[in-house]
């Protein structure tokens, strides 16, 4: 295996991994979501080297919009594994017999090249066994998302579709021209049984963005 | 075709429900399967959580299953071997655990039972106890060439 410079041990970090599901797995676990039950951070155990003792997996913390992302192959495992501020990768290496509860997770001051992924490398979903899982995790710990609409027409046919109520519609176009002072910020909300929809408006481009949420679970358009 | 033939690993397999799960079959085709130049190497042929050297990948009990106590193939050359590169660039050390060579074996009814391959022509396979897959090689192919590059 490569030999590593190693950093400092964070075996509470590794007390704390919840295992979420397997992103890939082919004879294997070879890229491995999980959480931090004490903070809600998200990290992948990704497996890159073994010899005849031991299988080691780099670890490294990944937003959960990235990782969306990566499940609708919007970005490769390389963006997923890139960290651009303030870098940090830890290594597990889980000999035989043992599990990762048993094993030391450590801090290590740079990435072998042949740890790192291939930038043309992305999701498939045929080596995701637990697809459904994740995404529904993923999903339910993102914030309210903005989805776009392609037209204030589209918007409004959606507003009607979620509240069923015309009124609403007026509601909006009265959101629109109204005037914001400085230092504030208006937020426009509808409520049904499935869905919260929030028009918030930008306090320096006047902009408006629509976030959507399901009483259960965020949808995009 | 079902047949009530013993499994080969079944002592290991009856620890888990449903194994192997009732639609595997006995096939009758050529199979393609990643292995180590050296034929004779145990590891060829053997399922993976029997294997020690590596030990195989697992990060808590949920690892155990009963897919690991069956063989790994493949239902054509190009897709063992589209397989094997896409896994190759994301994970450059995969190939210290599987080999770097793709065999080909001629698989006949009474060797043991085969789930249906999935879309990348992926299928496990549970040996009958008397079956030597050794027995059935076909063809030896190389994945890599004498520059270390990928041969096709």
């Amino acid at each position: 295996m490569e030999n590593l410079v190693y950093k400092n041990i964070d075996n509470i970090l590794r007390d704390n991994l919840i295992r979420i599901g397997d992103l890939i797995n082919f004879d294997g676990p070879l890229l491995t979501l999980y959480e931090d039950g004490n903070n809600g951070n998200l990290y992948l155990l990704d497996w890159v080297d073994n010899d005849s003792q031991t299988n080691r997996w780099l670890v490294y913390r990944v937003k959960s919009i990235k990782v969306l992302n990566f499940l609708k192959r919007k970005i490769s495992q390389f963006e997923l594994f890139f960290q651009d501020t303030d870098p940090k990768y830890h290594i597990i290496d889980i000999h035989r017999d043992f599990k990762l509860k048993d094993s030391q997770l450590i801090e290590i001051a740079t990435v072998p090249d042949s740890y790192t992924p291939n930038r043309d490398v992305f999701f498939d979903i045929i080596d995701c066994p637990s697809f459904e899982r994740i995404q529904n995790f993923i999903l339910k710990s993102l914030p309210l998302r903005t989805i776009g609409y392609r037209s204030k027409k589209t918007f409004l046919s959606s507003i009607k579709r979620s509240t069923g109520s015309r009124y609403s519609s007026r509601k909006v176009q009265y959101f629109e021209k109204q005037k914001i002072q400085k230092g504030v910020s208006a937020n426009l909300i509808y409520n049904n049984s499935t869905h919260q929809v929030t028009l918030s408006r930008h306090l320096s481009t006047n902009k408006i963005d629509i976030y959507k949420k399901s009483n259960n679970h965020v949808r995009t358009s | 075709m079902m047949s009530f033939k013993r499994l080969k690993y079944q002592l290991l397999l009856d620890n888990y429900p449903n194994c192997p799960p009732k639609e595997f079959m006995e096939v009758k085709k050529s199979a393609f399967r990643w292995v180590y130049e050296n034929i004779d190497n145990e590891k060829n042929f053997k399922p993976l959580h029997l294997i020690s050297d590596p030990p195989p990948k697992m990060l808590d009990d949920s690892d155990l299953m009963c897919l690991g106590y069956g063989l790994s193939l493949f239902d054509s050359f190009e897709k063992a071997y589209s397989k094997y590169k896409n896994l190759f660039k994301s994970k450059r050390n995969f190939s210290k655990s599987v080999g770097s060579y793709i065999v080909k074996i001629d698989i006949q009814f009474d060797d043991g039972m085969a789930s249906i391959p999935n879309i990348q022509g992926h299928f496990t396979f549970h040996e009958y106890e008397n079956t030597d897959l050794r027995s059935r090689i076909i063809e030896l192919f190389s994945i890599f060439d004498s520059d270390g590059k990928f041969s096709l």
